[in-house]
């Protein structure tokens, strides 16, 4: 199929330079279908990560910038705009999801009754009920357990607006919270991770630690599939 | 070919011989990844969309056959196995997604706020909220707009050994039913589609609505992609 005419993902983006290592979100080789980035003005990792109310007009016109261009859908490079997904859903006619724990109620329902899940962010201190909320769901009735990178050497470099690390790195930082969090409970029967940058390492920790898992590509890549006709795109691995 | 996590997705299959038609649930074109059938004992559209729990316990047996024998992640070709969703769950140490009823909260979150989505399921006189709950959310608190094909000819044909149904005969069922959803109701926002015969006609109901829509090979696909490997890996892999 052209690529023209293929139903584009636009991607709401901080101001921080992205990370464009293979596997990113931010890097266009990851995705069988085009991709329109715009960075959203005065959004920056230190103050979207959080519950600062600033930022969601900026996001709100992007979106509306975004569609007026023609994308088919909305999203972000950063799962803690789920706090916006409500007030960005409702300012376009296109679908929009902006954060992968959008995906929390459907991979709670896939693992047995009982079981847990593990969710791996970018900062556990600052992922609140907010957050669940927007995502559309919510901690009281949804059996969750969280971990951050917090304090570790990616997490210091993502707050950077020029952000400089490497897969060892995050691998290294990734797969330490989630050991942590998975030793603390045992019960926990699939991931959801939460950071954009986390899809780099996806496939590691699956290898690493055996269980499902999701991530920010899993949620876009969905979220075209919704759009799409099927010649055009799939969720599952391109060969 | 590509490194992957060996184990194809199971598919549990009515008895009725499969109709593999381009986009099929029962054509394993229809997937970027291998998959496997296997027929379960009793299982027929008859008594499964009756809401007949007799056949529970060879849902069980046949997801812990085919998990044993490796396969990943497990589904069905009949989304009124959802009643069964939490036991198969229980059973296997793999994620399961009996039902594509299952995206309902994943997809009512990408619309706007106060959207419905229109449900088009086999038969809207057997889809019941016990159906509903057993994907994991309920009709009193989700907005959904429901009808079937009941009383057509492709629903008839489908309660047959040998399915004859033709590609045209279901889109036109199909259709007749969202638009008769679609006259009543000015607020909807994204489609369902509940039976596994569905995704035959599944770019048809994008193309005339413009909505987002998924249906049984979307929940295949994300089952799939919570266990294996993002595109990325895969084409590096593939090079």
């Amino acid at each position: 199929m052209d690529a023209k005419s293929r139903p584009t993902l636009g991607m709401l983006q901080l101001q921080n330079t992205p990370i464009r290592l293979p596997g990113a979100i931010s890097n266009p080789a990851t995705y069988d279908f085009p991709v329109r980035y715009l960075p959203v003005p005065g959004a920056w990792t230190k103050n979207v990560v959080g519950t600062d109310p600033g930022v969601v007009t900026a996001y709100i016109e992007a979106a509306r910038q975004l569609e007026r261009e023609g994308v088919a859908a909305i999203s972000t490079n950063c799962g803690f705009t789920a706090r916006f997904q409500k007030d960005v859903a409702a300012a376009v006619k296109i679908p929009v999801a902006l954060s992968s724990l959008s995906l929390v109620p459907f991979m709670a329902r896939i693992i047995p009754p009982g079981k847990k899940l593990a969710i791996v962010t970018y900062d556990a201190k600052q992922l609140v009920e907010l957050h669940f909320n927007g995502a559309g769901w919510s901690m009281k009735d949804t059996p969750a357990v969280i971990a951050g990178i917090e304090g570790s050497e990616s997490w210091t470099e993502m707050a950077k607006p020029d952000p400089k690390f490497n897969v060892g790195m995050l691998e290294r930082d990734v797969l330490a919270a989630t050991r942590k969090l998975l030793a603390a409970n045992p019960d926990v029967a699939a991931i959801v991770l939460e950071c954009s940058a986390f899809p780099i390492v996806a496939n590691f920790v699956r290898k690493e630690v055996g269980l499902p898992t999701v991530d920010f590509s899993t949620l876009q890549r969905f979220l075209m599939a919704s759009v799409t006709a099927r010649a055009g795109v799939s969720l599952a691995a391109a060969e | 070919m590509a490194a992957r996590t060996p184990g194809p997705l199971a598919i549990l299959r009515l008895q009725h011989k499969p109709v593999p038609m381009k986009g099929s649930i029962a054509d394993p074109a229809s997937f970027a990844y291998d998959v496997r059938y296997l027929a379960v004992p009793g299982a027929w559209t008859e008594n499964v969309t009756g809401g007949d729990r007799a056949v529970l316990a060879a849902y069980v047996e046949s997801a812990r056959r085919m998990v044993a024998e490796g396969c990943r992640a497990v589904t069905t070709t009949c989304g009124f196995t959802s009643l069964f969703q939490a036991e198969v769950s229980a059973a296997v140490p793999a994620p399961v997604a009996m039902s594509s009823l299952s995206l309902l909260p994943l997809l009512e979150r990408l619309i706007p706020p106060g959207g419905r989505i229109a449900i088009v399921t086999f038969d809207a006189s057997r889809l019941t909220e016990a159906h509903c709950q057993g994907a994991g959310w309920s009709l009193t608190t989700s907005k959904v707009a429901i009808a079937g094909i009941e009383g057509s000819e492709s629903w008839q044909e489908m309660f047959k050994p040998e399915p004859g149904f033709t590609r045209d005969m279901l889109a036109r069922d199909v259709m007749t039913a969202l638009d008769g959803l679609r006259a009543h109701h000015a607020d909807i926002r994204a489609v369902l589609l509940e039976c596994a015969f569905f995704p035959i006609v599944a770019d048809d109901v994008r193309a005339r609505t413009g909505l987002p829509v998924v249906d049984f090979l979307t929940v295949g696909d994300l089952l799939m992609a919570s266990t294996d490997g993002t595109s990325a890996d895969a084409k590096v892999a593939a090079e």
